[in-house]
């Protein structure tokens, strides 16, 4: 933390805008803790508290919408490629969907406060066809309780920045390695996990020419639409006499699948 | 969703490779489409 308050000293307000458009960007950089620390700063007279929020609110509005716009034109494929470089590509993409799928919009007056979610809020929506004044608005609003409340909790605290830089000089590395270390633990964990699934999946597969082929020849396979129903909104096209179930509903419908007969399944 | 349809005694269960993507990249027949709905005969 020591150090963190030397550099946004030396540094200013101008950092507090690249950190967080680099965050809202897609890079992960804890743009919070920079905006706690500017309000630390803040509150004890070293940073002017209006540019500081003005600048974190242009540093993440600029992205935001370079996602939403990237978003509407490239559909399903961007929300894959987001999830595919987040340490938990399953959870990433149903945690989105289905906070997409129950509040719509609104997601995104929590989504900053939501790592995951923050990252995949604006290209979903594009992608989802929300309307831009819409996007705006509620994006505006979200950004806006996100700065507020980060650079609140600093200005609370500023009081204690000496003691809290104090704390940190003597705990900070141990406590500094102990977390990359959980975090790497954890990411080593995930990696595993779906490099095992991945395997077991990839002895069953089977590709298009192949489902192509059965079809052509009559034989006797049910094809399975897995996507969300926001999949299918975005692509409604579907392959031919497949039975639609949505992920959420596979325990209670998984009795309409026959036991004898060859199943394919797919989503996006 | 293989393996839990599995655990469920669907045994022979595979899932396509690329998923909806890469069939409609192939260009092949699909339903549910504006597109693939205009291409169906109006019923008589």
């Amino acid at each position: 933390m020591t150090d963190l308050l030397q550099f946004l000293t030396a540094h200013g307000e101008g950092l507090v805008f690249v950190v967080v458009l680099l965050e809202q960007a897609g890079l992960p950089l804890p743009s919070m803790v920079f905006l706690i620390a500017a309000g630390a700063m803040v509150g004890a007279g070293t940073l002017n508290g209006p540019l500081v929020m003005g600048l974190a609110l242009a540093g993440a509005l600029i992205p935001n919408y370079v996602w939403f716009v990237v978003g509407r034109r490239k559909g399903n494929r961007i929300l894959s490629l987001l999830c595919r470089i987040s340490l938990d590509p399953d959870a990433c993409v149903r945690l989105s969907e289905h906070a997409f799928a129950r509040y719509g919009p609104a997601t995104l007056l929590v989504a900053k406060f939501m790592p995951g979610l923050n990252t995949l809020a604006s290209p979903l929506l594009g992608m989802l066809r929300v309307g831009t004044a819409r996007f705006l608005l509620f994006n505006l609003a979200g950004t806006v309780l996100w700065i507020v409340v980060s650079v609140g909790i600093g200005h609370v605290f500023s009081g204690q920045l000496e003691q809290v830089a104090a704390w940190a000089a003597q705990w900070g590395i141990t406590m500094g390695l102990v977390i990359v270390s959980l975090l790497l633990g954890w990411g080593a964990f995930k990696y595993l996990q779906r490099q095992i699934l991945l395997r077991r999946l990839r002895v069953g597969r089977i590709t298009v020419d192949e489902l192509q082929e059965k079809l052509a020849s009559g034989e006797d396979v049910v094809v399975v639409d897995l996507r969300h129903p926001l999949e299918r909104e975005v692509e409604p096209a579907s392959i031919p006499g497949a039975l639609t179930i949505g992920p959420g509903e596979l325990q209670a419908r998984q009795g309409e699948i026959p036991r004898d007969k060859d199943v394919i399944l797919y989503c996006s | 969703m293989a393996l839990r349809l599995q655990r469920h005694g669907v045994l022979r269960v595979r899932p396509l490779v690329g998923g909806i993507d890469a069939w409609l990249e192939r260009k092949l027949p699909t339903e549910g489409s504006a597109i693939a709905d205009l291409a169906q005969p109006e019923p008589v």
